[in-house]
């Protein structure tokens, strides 16, 4: 086959190229002074008044997200990079011909040694001068085809030849997306944080240390709640049902203003738990009430507007395996 | 000339066979989860006993530091502090049976976001030289092996310590929550979720004890948290990945401001560096 001297050269100069070349380049457009990090806030580089950052990623290090940080603002925003299907052929054509010019040069080289050494012990000079030449030219080539193979071998453990992707030369900031703050369900403060005052006994003696009384007493949200409450349930572990029942009681008494006792009744009359189990009531702005086991804080209990009732209470110790017990109903009226 | 060709086939296809790669990578979704504790506190207030940070690495590694607001020595009994996964395993701070990830052997090799202490620390009402301390200390994300951070930050593993009056230091153990983090999201499809405490399908919870009165009584303090989000966007154009973080952050525009998230490329190979997460929850009593 005959290659064109243009042909040659490319060659040659892909070879020499994917040789070199460690880091990719890419220019990030954002706002201008932004600052550009990585995921570990180590900064990167700051965009110039025009809001472009040339930035040069190690080929070794894969970043599928980077930071960018409004100057006199706290967030930091995500920015995903994209990148395109490189498959690297050139770094892996110049590998393996390296492999195979120093794997042809050595063993051009060896096998030459052996008859200059003859040819040394015989006095053959003109055997001698040949094999010279076969040992000599042996190495040239052997040590072409490191310069060419190692570099070439080394470029393709770096991560973005072995996963053959390319970051494409021109990336975007996501700064322009309108973001928001979340709305939080803020809970209340702890009693302790305010001086105590009888709930029960009403005092129209008031120190101005605890400010002063109001015509109006807060909402008994335990009375409001307490009754019985009919529905079906079921006993699950791993997602597997073990027991369901039908006309299941879950009976609600009011021990004060936001605290109720709750025993769980099955339809033959026996108890579900050995005794009865405290919940704090939490009430909502729409109307629900939220309850939540004393001891057992992922064990709750939600009241709709329309007294439905949710029961969950995900551990249910029955002979040392945890239990999910799950009662949906709604409150008998009398 | 057949032969020609075919005689210089063979080597050239062993040369080009012989420097391969791991293969193509291709993104398919961008995925993001966030936590919340069930009851979000704001400020800590000045008369407030105990406050408790929570530090979660992108690799689902949980940290809990203790800050003693008050003027006595506060006595931590990790025998009676435990840490519930979302499967409900329940796990003692202080078990020499258990085999957990210690502060004295971390080996994180996620490559994810640090979580810088101080910032924790001034959240807990720390200020002046102990946050510099903390803030050399990186949590959850780090590439540490071995021994990663000093004694005097983190508990000793013992059934109780002693921790001096407006003082802090760490739990002596690091759990890995099942479901949180990176590999709780290698593998999802197209979704789009939100959760209340009780729907969520991923909650978890720590319990520390406590006492105040030289070992007299223990109080405890109860943190329960779950997954209040859980979105995937696919990829759909080939290595357009911001595309998908774009429509994660339009689906859920207050993404960023939870108090702890995470995101994640799901990709077909497990990269290092596959995602970050951000953010730490505080809880107080």
């Amino acid at each position: 086959m005959r290659y064109s001297y243009t042909t040659w050269l490319t060659m040659a100069f892909t070879i020499l190229l994917t040789s070199c070349h460690t880091s990719t380049a890419v220019i990030v457009k954002t706002e201008p002074g932004s600052e550009v990090l990585t995921p570990n806030l180590t900064p990167l580089g700051i965009a110039d008044s025009e809001g472009y950052l040339e930035l040069k990623i190690d080929d070794n290090n894969y970043f599928p997200f980077l930071l960018s940080h409004k100057p006199n603002e706290s967030n930091y925003i995500p920015f995903a990079l994209n990148y395109k299907h490189k498959s690297r052929k050139g770094a892996k054509f110049s590998g393996g011909l390296g492999i195979g010019m120093a794997g042809v040069g050595l063993g051009g080289m060896f096998g030459a040694l052996i008859p200059m050494i003859v040819a040394a012990a015989d006095g053959d000079d003109d055997l001698l001068l040949g094999s010279a030449f076969g040992v000599a030219g042996g190495g040239v080539l052997a040590g072409l085809g490191c310069a060419i193979g190692a570099p070439a071998t080394e470029r393709l453990k770096q991560t973005s030849y072995q996963y053959e992707y390319k970051y494409l030369p021109y990336q975007n900031t996501n700064n322009d997306l309108p973001l928001t703050k979340p709305q939080f369900n803020v809970a209340s403060r702890p009693e302790t944080s305010v001086p105590a005052i009888a709930v029960t006994e009403p005092s129209t003696q008031v120190s101005r240390k605890i400010g002063q009384v109001a015509n109006r007493t807060l909402k008994d949200y335990g009375k409001a709640i307490q009754g019985e409450y009919i529905g079906n349930g079921t006993l699950t572990i791993d997602n597997q049902l073990v027991e369901s029942y039908d006309n299941i009681k879950i009976v609600v008494r009011r021990v004060s203003k936001d605290v109720a006792a709750v025993k769980v009744v099955e339809s033959n009359g026996n108890e579900y738990f050995s005794s009865e189990s405290r919940y704090k009531i939490e009430a909502k702005n729409d109307g629900t009430f939220d309850l939540i086991m004393e001891d057992i804080n992922t064990a709750t209990i939600s009241i709709d507007r329309n007294q439905g009732m949710i029961y969950l209470h995900p551990r249910v110790n029955i002979d040392g395996k945890m239990y999910i017990l799950r009662i949906e109903g709604r409150k008998k009226v009398k | 000339m057949k032969q020609f060709k075919i005689f210089w086939c063979l080597p050239l296809s062993i040369i080009l066979l012989s420097c391969s790669t791991v293969g193509k990578l291709v993104t398919n979704a961008v995925a993001y989860q966030s936590v919340r504790t069930e009851q979000y506190k704001a400020d800590i207030p000045d008369d407030a006993t105990i406050a408790v940070g929570y530090s979660i690495g992108y690799d689902g590694s949980l940290i809990a530091i203790v800050r003693n607001l008050t003027d006595q020595i506060m006595i931590i009994d990790q025998t009676k502090s435990f840490f519930v996964n979302s499967d409900g395993l329940s796990t003692s701070y202080y078990d020499p049976t258990v085999r957990t990830t210690s502060s004295t052997d971390i080996q994180s090799n996620t490559g994810g976001a640090s979580v810088n202490l101080g910032a924790i620390g001034g959240a807990l009402g720390i200020g002046g030289p102990l946050s510099g301390i903390l803030s050399g200390i990186n949590v959850g994300g780090s590439n540490t092996v071995g021994t990663s951070t000093t004694n005097t930050t983190y508990f000793a593993d013992l059934p109780q310590i002693s921790l001096a009056p407006k003082s802090h230091g760490a739990m002596s153990k690091t759990f890995i929550i099942s479901g949180i983090g990176g590999h709780g999201m290698s593998d999802l499809g197209p979704m789009n979720s939100t959760y209340t405490p009780q729907s969520s399908n991923c909650k978890f919870s720590v319990c520390i004890s406590y006492s105040v009165d030289g070992g007299n009584s223990f109080e405890k303090i109860v943190t329960p948290f779950y997954v209040n989000a859980l979105i995937a966007c696919p990829v759909k154009r080939h290595g357009q990945v911001n595309e998908a973080l774009r429509e994660v952050l339009t689906i859920k525009p207050d993404a960023l401001g939870e108090s702890w998230w995470t995101i994640c490329a799901v990709n077909n190979y497990d990269l290092d560096n596959n995602g970050f997460s951000r953010g730490f929850l505080t809880d107080y009593k």
